[in-house]
Protein backbone atom coordinates (compact mmCIF):
# COMPACT_ATOMS: atom_id res chain seq x y z
CA UNK A 1 0.00 0.00 0.00
CA UNK A 2 3.11 2.20 0.23
CA UNK A 3 2.64 2.71 -3.70
CA UNK A 4 -0.92 4.69 -3.18
CA UNK A 5 0.90 7.13 -0.36
CA UNK A 6 3.01 8.17 -3.43
CA UNK A 7 0.94 8.37 -6.59
CA UNK A 8 -1.60 10.81 -4.15
CA UNK A 9 1.53 13.07 -2.76
CA UNK A 10 2.55 13.23 -6.36
CA UNK A 11 -0.62 14.28 -7.33
CA UNK A 12 -1.59 16.48 -4.76
CA UNK A 13 2.02 18.39 -5.80
CA UNK A 14 1.48 18.30 -9.58
CA UNK A 15 -2.48 19.19 -9.22
CA UNK A 16 -3.15 21.37 -6.70
CA UNK A 17 -5.90 23.24 -7.33
CA UNK A 18 -8.59 25.89 -5.33
CA UNK A 19 -12.00 24.52 -4.35
CA UNK A 20 -13.25 27.18 -6.70
CA UNK A 21 -10.88 25.88 -9.71
CA UNK A 22 -12.20 22.51 -9.31
CA UNK A 23 -15.91 23.03 -8.94
CA UNK A 24 -15.77 25.41 -11.76
CA UNK A 25 -14.25 22.87 -13.95
CA UNK A 26 -16.17 20.02 -13.13
CA UNK A 27 -19.24 22.09 -13.34
CA UNK A 28 -18.37 22.84 -17.01
CA UNK A 29 -17.82 18.87 -17.68
CA UNK A 30 -21.13 17.69 -16.15
CA UNK A 31 -22.90 20.58 -18.43
CA UNK A 32 -21.26 19.16 -21.52
CA UNK A 33 -21.86 16.11 -21.05
CA UNK A 34 -25.53 17.12 -19.72
CA UNK A 35 -25.70 18.69 -23.12
CA UNK A 36 -24.59 15.52 -25.24
CA UNK A 37 -27.86 13.50 -23.32
CA UNK A 38 -30.43 15.80 -22.57
CA UNK A 39 -32.49 15.21 -26.29
CA UNK A 40 -33.48 12.03 -25.12
CA UNK A 41 -33.16 11.21 -21.38
CA UNK A 42 -34.14 7.61 -21.16
CA UNK A 43 -30.66 6.22 -20.36
CA UNK A 44 -31.58 3.68 -18.02
CA UNK A 45 -30.55 0.52 -20.08
CA UNK A 46 -30.35 -2.61 -17.86
CA UNK A 47 -29.34 -5.01 -19.96
CA UNK A 48 -29.13 -4.94 -23.96
CA UNK A 49 -31.68 -7.97 -23.92
CA UNK A 50 -33.39 -6.90 -20.36
CA UNK A 51 -37.22 -7.18 -22.63
CA UNK A 52 -38.22 -4.38 -20.20
CA UNK A 53 -40.20 -2.51 -22.68
CA UNK A 54 -43.11 0.13 -22.36
CA UNK A 55 -44.92 2.15 -25.16
CA UNK A 56 -47.70 0.59 -27.78
CA UNK A 57 -48.18 -2.97 -27.90
CA UNK A 58 -50.12 -5.24 -29.15
CA UNK A 59 -50.24 -3.42 -32.10
CA UNK A 60 -51.58 -6.33 -34.84
CA UNK A 61 -54.77 -6.33 -32.94
CA UNK A 62 -55.11 -3.25 -33.47
CA UNK A 63 -54.57 -2.47 -36.78
CA UNK A 64 -56.62 -5.65 -37.56
CA UNK A 65 -59.34 -3.48 -36.33
CA UNK A 66 -58.44 -0.38 -38.56
CA UNK A 67 -57.68 -2.85 -41.61
CA UNK A 68 -61.40 -4.71 -41.32
CA UNK A 69 -63.20 -1.57 -40.75
CA UNK A 70 -61.48 0.14 -43.53
CA UNK A 71 -62.03 -2.55 -46.08
CA UNK A 72 -65.39 -3.49 -44.99
CA UNK A 73 -67.68 -4.53 -47.59
CA UNK A 74 -65.01 -4.01 -49.97
CA UNK A 75 -63.99 -5.95 -53.61
CA UNK A 76 -60.92 -4.75 -54.00
CA UNK A 77 -57.67 -4.33 -51.97
CA UNK A 78 -54.52 -2.54 -52.14
CA UNK A 79 -51.29 -3.56 -50.12
CA UNK A 80 -48.48 -2.39 -49.66
CA UNK A 81 -45.85 -5.49 -48.78
CA UNK A 82 -42.04 -4.60 -47.07
CA UNK A 83 -40.07 -7.03 -45.22
CA UNK A 84 -36.32 -7.29 -43.22
CA UNK A 85 -35.94 -3.41 -41.99
CA UNK A 86 -33.50 -5.15 -39.79
CA UNK A 87 -30.89 -2.66 -38.71
CA UNK A 88 -31.71 -0.02 -41.53
CA UNK A 89 -34.11 2.39 -39.75
CA UNK A 90 -32.71 5.46 -41.90
CA UNK A 91 -33.92 3.05 -45.01
CA UNK A 92 -37.62 2.29 -43.54
CA UNK A 93 -38.32 5.64 -42.73
CA UNK A 94 -38.14 6.96 -46.43
CA UNK A 95 -40.05 3.61 -46.68
CA UNK A 96 -42.64 4.70 -44.51
CA UNK A 97 -42.58 8.26 -45.96
CA UNK A 98 -42.95 6.76 -49.11
CA UNK A 99 -45.95 4.92 -48.53
CA UNK A 100 -47.29 7.38 -46.88
CA UNK A 101 -47.33 9.94 -49.07
CA UNK A 102 -49.08 7.86 -51.52
CA UNK A 103 -52.07 7.98 -50.27
CA UNK A 104 -53.48 4.47 -52.24
CA UNK A 105 -52.68 2.06 -49.62
CA UNK A 106 -55.29 -0.03 -47.39
CA UNK A 107 -52.80 -1.06 -45.64
CA UNK A 108 -49.01 -2.76 -44.98
CA UNK A 109 -47.54 -6.06 -44.15
CA UNK A 110 -44.14 -6.11 -42.77
CA UNK A 111 -43.13 -10.08 -43.43
CA UNK A 112 -40.53 -10.03 -40.61
CA UNK A 113 -37.04 -9.73 -39.29
CA UNK A 114 -37.55 -5.94 -37.74
CA UNK A 115 -34.32 -6.59 -35.67
CA UNK A 116 -30.75 -7.87 -36.54
CA UNK A 117 -30.38 -9.62 -32.72
CA UNK A 118 -33.63 -9.17 -31.21
CA UNK A 119 -32.30 -6.56 -28.75
CA UNK A 120 -34.82 -4.81 -26.82
CA UNK A 121 -33.65 -1.34 -28.01
CA UNK A 122 -34.00 -2.65 -32.15
CA UNK A 123 -37.64 -3.37 -30.88
CA UNK A 124 -37.79 -0.02 -29.67
CA UNK A 125 -36.16 2.12 -32.67
CA UNK A 126 -38.11 -0.07 -35.60
CA UNK A 127 -41.21 0.48 -33.43
CA UNK A 128 -40.52 4.42 -33.71
CA UNK A 129 -40.24 4.15 -37.56
CA UNK A 130 -43.16 2.18 -37.98
CA UNK A 131 -45.67 3.73 -36.08
CA UNK A 132 -45.24 6.68 -38.06
CA UNK A 133 -47.36 5.12 -40.97
CA UNK A 134 -50.69 6.85 -41.60
CA UNK A 135 -52.62 3.33 -42.59
CA UNK A 136 -52.99 0.50 -40.43
CA UNK A 137 -50.11 -2.28 -40.91
CA UNK A 138 -49.12 -6.31 -39.26
CA UNK A 139 -46.08 -7.36 -38.69
CA UNK A 140 -45.18 -10.97 -38.47
CA UNK A 141 -42.19 -12.74 -36.63
CA UNK A 142 -38.92 -13.37 -38.78
CA UNK A 143 -36.25 -15.22 -37.54
CA UNK A 144 -33.96 -12.60 -36.55
CA UNK A 145 -36.56 -11.49 -34.10
CA UNK A 146 -36.79 -14.55 -31.92
CA UNK A 147 -33.28 -14.57 -30.77
CA UNK A 148 -32.55 -14.21 -27.07
CA UNK A 149 -36.09 -12.58 -25.59
CA UNK A 150 -37.11 -12.00 -28.44
CA UNK A 151 -39.86 -13.75 -29.19
CA UNK A 152 -41.31 -12.58 -26.10
CA UNK A 153 -40.69 -9.16 -26.96
CA UNK A 154 -42.51 -9.80 -30.50
CA UNK A 155 -45.43 -11.13 -28.80
CA UNK A 156 -46.00 -8.19 -26.49
CA UNK A 157 -45.70 -5.41 -28.99
CA UNK A 158 -47.25 -6.90 -31.80
CA UNK A 159 -48.80 -9.90 -30.31
CA UNK A 160 -49.46 -14.10 -31.84
CA UNK A 161 -46.77 -15.12 -34.10
CA UNK A 162 -50.00 -16.90 -36.20
CA UNK A 163 -53.05 -14.86 -36.89
CA UNK A 164 -55.59 -14.15 -39.88
CA UNK A 165 -57.95 -11.15 -40.66
CA UNK A 166 -60.21 -10.61 -43.27
CA UNK A 167 -60.33 -7.23 -45.42
CA UNK A 168 -63.53 -6.89 -47.56
CA UNK A 169 -64.05 -9.99 -49.37
CA UNK A 170 -60.28 -11.71 -48.58
CA UNK A 171 -58.88 -13.55 -46.11
CA UNK A 172 -55.00 -12.80 -44.89
CA UNK A 173 -53.47 -15.79 -43.01
CA UNK A 174 -50.26 -14.53 -41.31
CA UNK A 175 -47.73 -17.32 -40.34
CA UNK A 176 -44.46 -18.23 -38.16
CA UNK A 177 -42.01 -20.19 -40.78
CA UNK A 178 -39.09 -19.85 -38.64
CA UNK A 179 -38.08 -23.60 -39.22
CA UNK A 180 -34.64 -23.27 -37.56
CA UNK A 181 -35.67 -21.57 -34.52
CA UNK A 182 -39.12 -23.78 -33.55
CA UNK A 183 -38.04 -27.18 -34.93
CA UNK A 184 -40.87 -28.56 -36.55
CA UNK A 185 -43.62 -27.42 -34.42
CA UNK A 186 -43.57 -24.33 -37.40
CA UNK A 187 -45.53 -24.27 -39.37
CA UNK A 188 -48.61 -24.27 -36.94
CA UNK A 189 -51.27 -27.07 -39.06
CA UNK A 190 -53.41 -26.81 -35.84
CA UNK A 191 -53.76 -23.09 -36.49
CA UNK A 192 -54.07 -23.72 -39.52
CA UNK A 193 -56.92 -25.62 -40.05
CA UNK A 194 -58.59 -24.21 -37.15
CA UNK A 195 -58.38 -20.76 -38.44
CA UNK A 196 -59.74 -22.46 -42.52
CA UNK A 197 -62.77 -23.49 -40.09
CA UNK A 198 -63.45 -20.09 -39.17
CA UNK A 199 -63.21 -18.20 -42.88
CA UNK A 200 -66.01 -16.01 -42.65
CA UNK A 201 -68.72 -16.84 -45.90
CA UNK A 202 -68.34 -13.94 -47.63
CA UNK A 203 -64.60 -14.24 -47.98
CA UNK A 204 -63.91 -15.56 -52.02
CA UNK A 205 -60.37 -15.31 -51.86
CA UNK A 206 -57.65 -16.00 -49.60
CA UNK A 207 -53.40 -14.43 -49.16
CA UNK A 208 -51.01 -15.97 -47.07
CA UNK A 209 -48.02 -14.22 -45.88
CA UNK A 210 -44.92 -15.53 -43.81
CA UNK A 211 -41.17 -14.79 -43.58
CA UNK A 212 -39.63 -17.72 -44.89
CA UNK A 213 -41.46 -19.89 -47.76
CA UNK A 214 -41.49 -23.64 -47.96
CA UNK A 215 -38.55 -24.29 -50.39
CA UNK A 216 -36.36 -22.09 -47.72
CA UNK A 217 -33.45 -23.03 -45.19
CA UNK A 218 -36.38 -22.43 -42.68
CA UNK A 219 -38.67 -25.49 -43.54
CA UNK A 220 -38.42 -29.17 -42.74
CA UNK A 221 -38.51 -31.61 -45.50
CA UNK A 222 -41.74 -33.10 -45.46
CA UNK A 223 -43.42 -29.89 -44.30
CA UNK A 224 -42.57 -28.13 -47.21
CA UNK A 225 -45.24 -29.64 -49.60
CA UNK A 226 -47.46 -30.20 -47.17
CA UNK A 227 -47.45 -26.25 -46.04
CA UNK A 228 -48.30 -26.01 -49.72
CA UNK A 229 -51.07 -28.11 -49.86
CA UNK A 230 -52.84 -26.97 -47.11
CA UNK A 231 -52.60 -23.15 -47.94
CA UNK A 232 -54.77 -24.17 -51.10
CA UNK A 233 -57.46 -25.72 -49.29
CA UNK A 234 -58.19 -22.32 -48.44
CA UNK A 235 -60.92 -20.23 -50.47
CA UNK A 236 -59.00 -19.35 -53.84
CA UNK A 237 -55.34 -18.87 -52.70
CA UNK A 238 -54.20 -15.89 -54.82
CA UNK A 239 -50.50 -16.10 -53.85
CA UNK A 240 -48.06 -15.85 -50.66
CA UNK A 241 -45.69 -13.12 -49.24
CA UNK A 242 -42.28 -13.95 -47.87
CA UNK A 243 -39.14 -12.38 -47.16
CA UNK A 244 -35.88 -13.31 -45.39
CA UNK A 245 -33.90 -13.04 -48.74
CA UNK A 246 -33.09 -9.36 -48.85
CA UNK A 247 -34.39 -9.45 -52.44
CA UNK A 248 -37.17 -9.22 -54.84
CA UNK A 249 -38.48 -12.04 -56.31
CA UNK A 250 -41.44 -13.82 -58.08
CA UNK A 251 -41.63 -18.03 -58.01
CA UNK A 252 -43.85 -20.60 -58.89
CA UNK A 253 -42.30 -23.15 -56.84
CA UNK A 254 -44.94 -25.61 -56.91
CA UNK A 255 -45.52 -25.33 -60.92
CA UNK A 256 -49.44 -24.53 -59.95
CA UNK A 257 -49.48 -21.06 -61.11
CA UNK A 258 -49.94 -19.77 -57.42
CA UNK A 259 -46.94 -17.19 -57.18
CA UNK A 260 -44.82 -16.76 -54.24
CA UNK A 261 -44.03 -13.00 -54.48
CA UNK A 262 -40.48 -12.11 -52.37
CA UNK A 263 -39.91 -8.94 -51.12
CA UNK A 264 -36.59 -7.50 -50.44
CA UNK A 265 -34.91 -5.91 -47.56
CA UNK A 266 -35.50 -2.32 -46.93
CA UNK A 267 -31.62 -1.68 -47.43
CA UNK A 268 -32.63 -2.65 -51.67
CA UNK A 269 -34.68 0.44 -51.54
CA UNK A 270 -37.71 -1.73 -52.73
CA UNK A 271 -40.90 -2.45 -51.99
CA UNK A 272 -43.82 -4.22 -53.33
CA UNK A 273 -47.75 -3.10 -54.23
CA UNK A 274 -50.51 -5.63 -54.73
CA UNK A 275 -53.68 -4.85 -56.03
CA UNK A 276 -56.65 -7.44 -55.59
CA UNK A 277 -58.65 -6.18 -58.06
CA UNK A 278 -62.46 -6.30 -58.20
CA UNK A 279 -62.29 -8.17 -61.18
CA UNK A 280 -60.49 -11.23 -59.28
CA UNK A 281 -56.99 -10.33 -60.73
CA UNK A 282 -53.75 -9.53 -59.05
CA UNK A 283 -51.50 -6.11 -60.26
CA UNK A 284 -48.36 -6.42 -58.90
CA UNK A 285 -45.53 -3.51 -59.12
CA UNK A 286 -42.38 -3.24 -57.05
CA UNK A 287 -41.72 0.06 -56.05
CA UNK A 288 -38.40 2.42 -55.26
CA UNK A 289 -37.84 4.67 -53.23
CA UNK B 1 12.80 -33.96 -15.67
CA UNK B 2 9.13 -33.80 -14.47
CA UNK B 3 10.23 -33.77 -10.68
CA UNK B 4 13.12 -31.72 -11.67
CA UNK B 5 10.98 -28.94 -12.83
CA UNK B 6 8.84 -28.91 -10.10
CA UNK B 7 11.65 -28.77 -7.75
CA UNK B 8 12.96 -25.89 -9.25
CA UNK B 9 9.38 -24.33 -9.30
CA UNK B 10 9.14 -24.72 -5.79
CA UNK B 11 12.59 -23.34 -4.73
CA UNK B 12 11.63 -20.19 -6.66
CA UNK B 13 8.69 -19.96 -5.11
CA UNK B 14 9.99 -18.00 -2.08
CA UNK B 15 12.08 -15.16 -4.62
CA UNK B 16 8.68 -14.00 -6.20
CA UNK B 17 8.27 -11.08 -4.19
CA UNK B 18 7.39 -7.44 -5.28
CA UNK B 19 8.57 -5.16 -3.25
CA UNK B 20 10.42 -7.22 -0.89
CA UNK B 21 7.95 -7.45 2.12
CA UNK B 22 4.64 -8.60 -0.04
CA UNK B 23 4.23 -12.16 -1.19
CA UNK B 24 2.34 -12.64 -4.32
CA UNK B 25 -0.78 -14.22 -2.97
CA UNK B 26 -1.74 -10.67 -1.29
CA UNK B 27 -2.10 -9.13 -4.61
CA UNK B 28 -5.14 -11.03 -5.29
CA UNK B 29 -6.75 -9.90 -1.95
CA UNK B 30 -9.14 -7.38 -3.59
CA UNK B 31 -8.26 -3.32 -2.65
CA UNK B 32 -11.94 -2.63 -3.31
CA UNK B 33 -15.78 -3.64 -3.46
CA UNK B 34 -18.40 -2.26 -5.83
CA UNK B 35 -21.95 -1.80 -6.07
CA UNK B 36 -23.39 -0.69 -9.51
CA UNK B 37 -27.00 0.14 -10.22
CA UNK B 38 -28.00 -0.39 -14.63
CA UNK B 39 -25.46 0.46 -16.55
CA UNK B 40 -26.08 -2.52 -19.14
CA UNK B 41 -24.78 -5.18 -16.81
CA UNK B 42 -27.87 -6.21 -14.89
CA UNK B 43 -29.98 -4.32 -12.53
CA UNK B 44 -27.63 -4.44 -9.50
CA UNK B 45 -24.51 -5.36 -9.34
CA UNK B 46 -22.03 -6.33 -6.87
CA UNK B 47 -17.98 -7.04 -6.83
CA UNK B 48 -14.98 -6.82 -6.12
CA UNK B 49 -11.60 -5.14 -7.52
CA UNK B 50 -7.92 -4.49 -7.45
CA UNK B 51 -5.93 -1.42 -7.75
CA UNK B 52 -2.84 -1.28 -9.25
CA UNK B 53 0.28 0.60 -11.15
CA UNK B 54 0.09 3.51 -9.13
CA UNK B 55 -4.27 2.86 -8.82
CA UNK B 56 -4.38 4.40 -12.19
CA UNK B 57 -5.38 0.65 -13.30
CA UNK B 58 -8.49 -1.39 -12.11
CA UNK B 59 -10.03 -4.54 -12.41
CA UNK B 60 -13.32 -5.39 -11.03
CA UNK B 61 -15.21 -8.93 -11.42
CA UNK B 62 -18.95 -8.68 -10.77
CA UNK B 63 -22.05 -10.67 -10.83
CA UNK B 64 -25.63 -9.14 -11.12
CA UNK B 65 -29.33 -10.25 -12.51
CA UNK B 66 -31.49 -8.99 -14.97
CA UNK B 67 -35.02 -9.00 -13.93
CA UNK B 68 -37.72 -10.59 -15.69
CA UNK B 69 -39.77 -7.60 -16.91
CA UNK B 70 -41.85 -8.72 -20.08
CA UNK B 71 -39.41 -12.31 -20.64
CA UNK B 72 -40.29 -15.26 -18.99
CA UNK B 73 -37.35 -15.54 -16.60
CA UNK B 74 -34.72 -13.60 -14.47
CA UNK B 75 -31.31 -13.52 -15.88
CA UNK B 76 -28.26 -13.59 -14.43
CA UNK B 77 -24.85 -11.87 -15.55
CA UNK B 78 -21.20 -11.71 -15.00
CA UNK B 79 -18.87 -8.56 -15.66
CA UNK B 80 -15.38 -8.42 -16.08
CA UNK B 81 -14.54 -4.42 -16.12
CA UNK B 82 -11.06 -2.67 -16.84
CA UNK B 83 -10.66 0.96 -15.67
CA UNK B 84 -8.23 3.77 -16.35
CA UNK B 85 -7.98 6.65 -14.07
CA UNK B 86 -5.77 9.15 -15.83
CA UNK B 87 -5.68 12.00 -12.71
CA UNK B 88 -7.12 12.53 -9.23
CA UNK B 89 -7.69 15.95 -8.00
CA UNK B 90 -7.61 16.71 -4.71
CA UNK B 91 -10.51 18.88 -4.29
CA UNK B 92 -11.37 20.30 -0.43
CA UNK B 93 -10.71 18.79 2.89
CA UNK B 94 -11.15 14.86 2.63
CA UNK B 95 -12.52 14.63 -1.16
CA UNK B 96 -10.84 14.36 -4.23
CA UNK B 97 -12.32 14.09 -7.77
CA UNK B 98 -11.21 11.54 -10.23
CA UNK B 99 -12.77 13.55 -13.52
CA UNK B 100 -12.03 11.18 -15.89
CA UNK B 101 -12.41 7.59 -15.75
CA UNK B 102 -12.87 4.99 -19.07
CA UNK B 103 -12.16 1.58 -19.81
CA UNK B 104 -14.07 -1.29 -21.25
CA UNK B 105 -15.94 -4.50 -19.79
CA UNK B 106 -17.42 -7.94 -20.92
CA UNK B 107 -20.74 -8.79 -19.79
CA UNK B 108 -22.61 -12.18 -20.57
CA UNK B 109 -25.58 -13.07 -19.95
CA UNK B 110 -27.28 -17.14 -18.91
CA UNK B 111 -30.38 -18.14 -19.84
CA UNK B 112 -31.52 -20.93 -22.16
CA UNK B 113 -31.59 -18.60 -25.43
CA UNK B 114 -28.41 -16.69 -24.63
CA UNK B 115 -25.91 -19.09 -26.58
CA UNK B 116 -21.81 -18.09 -27.70
CA UNK B 117 -21.29 -20.82 -30.09
CA UNK B 118 -23.86 -20.89 -32.55
CA UNK B 119 -26.03 -24.74 -31.83
CA UNK B 120 -25.98 -27.34 -34.19
CA UNK B 121 -29.34 -26.60 -36.03
CA UNK B 122 -27.96 -23.24 -37.28
CA UNK B 123 -25.05 -25.55 -39.55
CA UNK B 124 -21.99 -23.31 -39.07
CA UNK B 125 -22.29 -19.28 -38.81
CA UNK B 126 -25.81 -18.35 -39.21
CA UNK B 127 -26.51 -15.24 -37.61
CA UNK B 128 -22.16 -14.35 -36.72
CA UNK B 129 -23.03 -13.22 -33.52
CA UNK B 130 -23.60 -14.08 -29.75
CA UNK B 131 -26.56 -13.13 -27.69
CA UNK B 132 -23.93 -13.57 -24.68
CA UNK B 133 -20.85 -11.99 -24.73
CA UNK B 134 -21.22 -8.29 -25.09
CA UNK B 135 -18.42 -6.06 -25.42
CA UNK B 136 -18.50 -2.52 -24.03
CA UNK B 137 -16.49 0.72 -23.25
CA UNK B 138 -17.35 3.30 -20.83
CA UNK B 139 -16.50 7.26 -19.80
CA UNK B 140 -17.38 8.62 -16.21
CA UNK B 141 -16.05 10.82 -13.34
CA UNK B 142 -16.12 9.82 -9.87
CA UNK B 143 -15.85 12.15 -6.65
CA UNK B 144 -14.16 9.99 -3.56
CA UNK B 145 -13.90 10.85 0.21
CA UNK B 146 -10.93 9.55 2.24
CA UNK B 147 -11.60 8.69 5.29
CA UNK B 148 -9.44 10.53 8.11
CA UNK B 149 -6.54 8.22 9.41
CA UNK B 150 -7.73 9.16 12.77
CA UNK B 151 -10.81 6.84 12.24
CA UNK B 152 -8.94 3.92 12.22
CA UNK B 153 -11.46 2.53 9.46
CA UNK B 154 -11.24 -0.28 7.56
CA UNK B 155 -12.63 1.40 5.01
CA UNK B 156 -9.44 3.90 3.13
CA UNK B 157 -12.27 5.65 1.06
CA UNK B 158 -16.00 5.81 -0.77
CA UNK B 159 -16.49 6.58 -4.13
CA UNK B 160 -19.37 7.61 -5.83
CA UNK B 161 -19.75 7.15 -9.40
CA UNK B 162 -21.04 7.32 -12.52
CA UNK B 163 -20.31 6.09 -16.15
CA UNK B 164 -22.11 6.37 -19.79
CA UNK B 165 -21.47 3.29 -21.69
CA UNK B 166 -22.03 1.77 -25.39
CA UNK B 167 -22.31 -1.55 -26.53
CA UNK B 168 -20.84 -3.51 -29.82
CA UNK B 169 -24.54 -4.14 -31.16
CA UNK B 170 -25.57 -0.54 -30.08
CA UNK B 171 -22.47 0.78 -32.40
CA UNK B 172 -23.00 -1.16 -35.16
CA UNK B 173 -26.42 -0.14 -34.94
CA UNK B 174 -25.81 3.92 -34.74
CA UNK B 175 -23.27 3.56 -37.08
CA UNK B 176 -24.80 2.93 -40.08
CA UNK B 177 -28.43 5.11 -39.51
CA UNK B 178 -28.54 8.75 -39.02
CA UNK B 179 -32.29 7.86 -37.03
CA UNK B 180 -30.42 6.32 -33.98
CA UNK B 181 -28.71 9.50 -31.94
CA UNK B 182 -25.91 8.96 -29.49
CA UNK B 183 -28.27 9.39 -26.89
CA UNK B 184 -30.26 6.54 -28.12
CA UNK B 185 -26.88 4.37 -27.37
CA UNK B 186 -26.08 5.71 -24.26
CA UNK B 187 -26.53 3.62 -21.18
CA UNK B 188 -26.09 5.31 -17.76
CA UNK B 189 -24.81 3.29 -14.28
CA UNK B 190 -24.49 4.98 -11.47
CA UNK B 191 -22.13 3.02 -8.67
CA UNK B 192 -20.61 3.05 -5.41
CA UNK B 193 -16.93 2.05 -4.50
CA UNK B 194 -15.45 1.29 -0.96
CA UNK B 195 -11.56 1.10 -0.96
CA UNK B 196 -10.40 -1.03 2.25
CA UNK B 197 -6.92 -1.44 3.56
Amino acid sequence: MTTFVAFATTDREIYHRTFAEVKTSVLQSIFFLGSLLLPGCDLIDVHPYDADIDGACDINAQNIQRIEERCAGRNEIRIAVISDTQRWYDETEDEVNHINSRGDIDFVIHCGDLTDFSVTKEFEWMRRELEKFTVPYVVLLGNHDCLGNGLDLFRKIYGAEDFSFTAGDTHFVCLNTNGLEFGNNVPDFQFISNDRANVPATVRRTVAAMHCKPNSDQFYGENTVKFHEEMKKYPSLQFCLCGHYHSTKVEYPFDDGIPYYQCAAAKNREYLIITLTKEGGIDYEVATY
Amino acid sequence: MKSRLISLLVLCLPAIHTHGEEKIWQHFIPDHFVTQYAGSIGIMNFGIGWDYYRNHWETEAMGGWVPKYSSQETKPTLTLKQRYIPWRLHAYKQWDIEPLTTGMFLNTIFGDNFWHNEPDRYGGSYYGFSPKVRVHAFIGQRLRYNMPKCYNSIVKSISAYYELSTCDLYIVSAFVNNNIRLSDILSLAFGIRLEIL
